[in-house]
């Protein structure tokens, strides 16, 4: 049986005797405090009973069968995640309603999750593992909310707000084996949970760096047996066997190139609204910042699958007149030595979007009551007018959680209405 | 006085629900059992037909013929990666493409050699009937052992694991060593030889695709001749092409189990 408390305490210190009469301009100060558990069953059920399961197609003899198959190996230890969250906040309000705030802290630390043992049996073991037990987490982060109402002078009003949230993830425990828990540069404990690793990219590899027969020259790094061309990616050689790097790109020498996928670490959004003798005007910004997308596919590596190239890939790839460029050296369909996880095809995916807009006018009272109607309002509203990516060149929703380009865009959509009310 | 009793009796409840927790279980109903699968001979036969599913996926499919693997071919072998590699010479452990239907996958082949080898440890320490264990136990070894003889074809030497591997049993080593190629060659050839006269000549009907006695001499006989071909044998050791020759004659008095026998066995039902 899971037990799992919580708790949690306010003070309105605005209300306290010292402050009330006091301080002129503080309506309203309070400051919340919890702390709670709660658990959570990853992953599918019954994972510590081993079984067979219906495979989807079978045999012929004669008649179609059924069949069956192992499922992955079981395990008879296994017990849930416990999540230990505490946060602390102050909420506020200012000046009759001009600034209102809330301010939380968080930190959230989870045990127990559910994670794939590192591996420790050879291939010919012929099942999976199971996962166990053996990962800890935490997540820490402040969270903001501002707004603000304010009615001007000529009766204009506008409210403002907004949030903004930032979160710092770090993986306190897990499984690894030695080649990555030795390694400072490939070591999963201490990062991010599911970063993502690749070979450091360096740029391109120029003329200079080879003999007059076309084999590299002494002290620079490639991949094993790749036939490497001036335009192709450069890796940095970071480590080895030795602790040292040794002159061949390997698995050693991968290392952090950027974020865990579709995991900004801060969102944030505001909501300006207007209005003014009739008209309205309401608009959503939100945006992501320290997020980081990787390009593949297409996108990435022109002529890939028999594809073709997009524009940027064509104006703008390694030529000797270009070594400067955005992509490598072109070939025929790509190659690995390009195509391996590298920080060369990783992007700063920071962006703002303009999500909603509505601007609307309703006419006045008097007129519209002669002709037997209430209130006849018309408006205009836009979805996903407008985005910016300043970092990042290719055209890719940073939202869709896509790398190849290929996916379902978000659209762009106008809508004209209007709203009559009869008496 | 109301409040009272109200508790009293919550607690008694409370109390024998401790003692019948049984309905608090729950059953998978998405799997089956140990117990139930091997207690019944239709049950185990389950298993068995997802074994011969695993066999040679995309035989001769149009993308994976052999013609796919030379550069008469543009898309083949896992798209364009397996051919670029072949083509270029870049294949390496990490990247090396399935082949086809999957005979060069080291990964596939010891997952379907685990299948046969959980389905015969099962089997013979359940209780099915002996006439049930003998029969099947000779299938699981013949789709054991072709699955070996391709490793054996494309590898040459390989782990031999003949139960399967469990790293919550002290007693089974968890790291097999690769056989050379002649002692991995002698259990192929030993297996198949051990089973032919357990199966039977024909299957029909309900059993038809199931392994034959002219199945197992078949394959033994090609892994002889293989065995005994330039690739294995550079010496030239005549020795191996006599055992090669005298084992493929025979074919007890049906013709369609002699060598040379074959075209018009496959075109006219058997004499």
């Amino acid at each position: 049986m899971g037990f799992f408390p919580s708790v949690s305490a306010g003070w309105n210190i605005s209300e306290e005797d010292f402050m009330k009469n006091n301080i002129r301009n503080l309506d309203m100060l309070k400051l919340r405090i919890s702390y709670g558990e709660s658990g959570n069953l990853a992953g599918k059920p019954f994972q510590y009973m081993s079984g067979y399961e219906t495979s989807s197609n079978s045999a012929y003899f004669g008649n179609p069968t059924t069949g069956v198959h192992e499922m992955k190996q079981s395990n008879p230890f296994i017990t849930w995640e416990r999540a230990k969250k505490f946060d602390v906040g102050f909420d506020g309000v200012l000046w009759r309603g001009l600034l209102s705030f809330s301010v939380d802290y968080f930190y959230d630390k989870r045990d127990n999750m559910l994670v794939p043992p590192s591996v420790t049996v050879p291939l010919e073991y012929g099942i999976d593992l199971p996962d166990v037990n053996g990962g800890k987490m935490s997540n820490q982060g402040v969270e903001i909310m501002l707004s603000s109402t304010h009615t001007f002078p000529n009766k204009m009003q506008l409210d403002l707000s907004g949030n903004f949230t930032y979160v710092h993830n770090k993986l306190l425990e897990t499984y690894e084996t030695s080649s990555t828990f030795n390694n400072p540069n490939r070591k999963l404990t201490g990062r991010s949970y599911e970063a993502q690793f690749g070979y450091k990219s360096l740029g391109y590899y120029t003329a200079d760096d080879f003999n007059a027969d076309g084999s590299l020259k002494p002290g620079i790094a490639s991949i094993r047996d790749a036939k490497v061309q001036p335009g192709d990616i450069k890796y940095a050689d970071l480590y080895g066997p030795d602790g040292v790097p040794d002159g061949v790109i390997d698995s050693y020498d991968n290392t952090v190139i950027g974020r865990p996928k579709n995991s900004p670490q801060i969102i944030y959004g505001f909501t300006p609204t207007l209005s003014w003798k009739g008209f309205d005007l309401n608009m959503l910004f939100q945006g992501a910042a320290m997020n980081d997308l990787y390009l593949d596919g297409t996108m990435a590596h022109p002529f890939e699958s028999q594809g073709s190239a997009t524009k940027l890939q064509y104006e703008d790839h390694w030529i000797p007149d270009n070594t400067d460029a955005k992509y490598p050296r072109v070939y025929n369909a790509p190659v690995d030595h390009n195509k391996v996880p590298s920080s060369h095809w990783m992007r700063n995916a920071a962006y703002l979007r303009l999500k909603s807009l509505e601007l609307g006018y309703t006419l006045p009272g008097q007129i519209t009551a002669k002709a037997g109607m209430s209130r006849v309002r018309i408006y205009f509203a836009g979805q996903n007018l407008w985005t910016w990516t300043p970092f990042m060149d290719e055209k890719i929703d940073p939202e869709a959680g896509n790398t190849d380009g290929r996916y379902y865009y978000q659209q762009q959509a106008f809508s004209f209405g209007l709203n009559v009310t009869f008496k | 006085m109301k409040s009272k009793i109200t508790y009293i009796g919550l607690f008694i409840c409370m109390a024998l629900m401790g003692g019948c927790s049984d309905f608090l279980e729950v059953e998978n109903r998405n799997s089956v059992t140990d117990n139930v699968l091997w207690s019944e001979e239709s049950n185990a036969d389950l298993f068995l037909n997802d074994m011969h599913n695993d066999l040679l996926p995309d035989v001769n499919k149009v993308t994976q013929h052999l013609d796919q693997f030379s550069d008469n071919s543009d898309v083949g072998t896992n798209w364009m990666a397996g051919y670029a590699n072949i083509g270029n010479a870049q294949i390496t452990p990490e990247n090396c493409p399935k082949g086809f239907s999957d005979v060069w996958d080291w990964e596939g082949a010891y997952k379907k050699i685990r299948k046969c080898n959980v389905f015969i440890k099962k089997v013979t320490e359940s209780t099915l009937s002996d006439s049930y264990k003998q029969y099947r136990i000779s299938e699981a070894r013949f789709l054991r052992a072709f699955v070996y003889h391709w490793l054996w074809m494309t590898y040459g030497g390989v782990p031999l694991i003949a139960v399967p591997l469990d790293n919550q049993n002290a007693d089974i080593p968890l790291e097999n060593p690769r056989a050379m190629a002649q002692e991995t060659f002698d259990f192929i050839v030993s297996e198949l030889g051990e089973i032919a006269p357990l199966l039977n000549d024909t299957e029909t009907g309900d059993n038809a695709g199931r392994a034959t006695k002219g199945a197992a001499l078949t394959l033994k006989g090609w892994c002889e001749l293989y065995h005994a071909s330039a690739q294995r044998n550079p010496e030239n050791d005549i020795e191996r092409w006599k055992v090669a020759a005298k084992n493929l004659q025979i074919g007890d008095g049906n013709g369609c189990l002699q060598l040379g026998a074959g075209f018009r066995c496959i075109v006219y039902d058997q004499q």
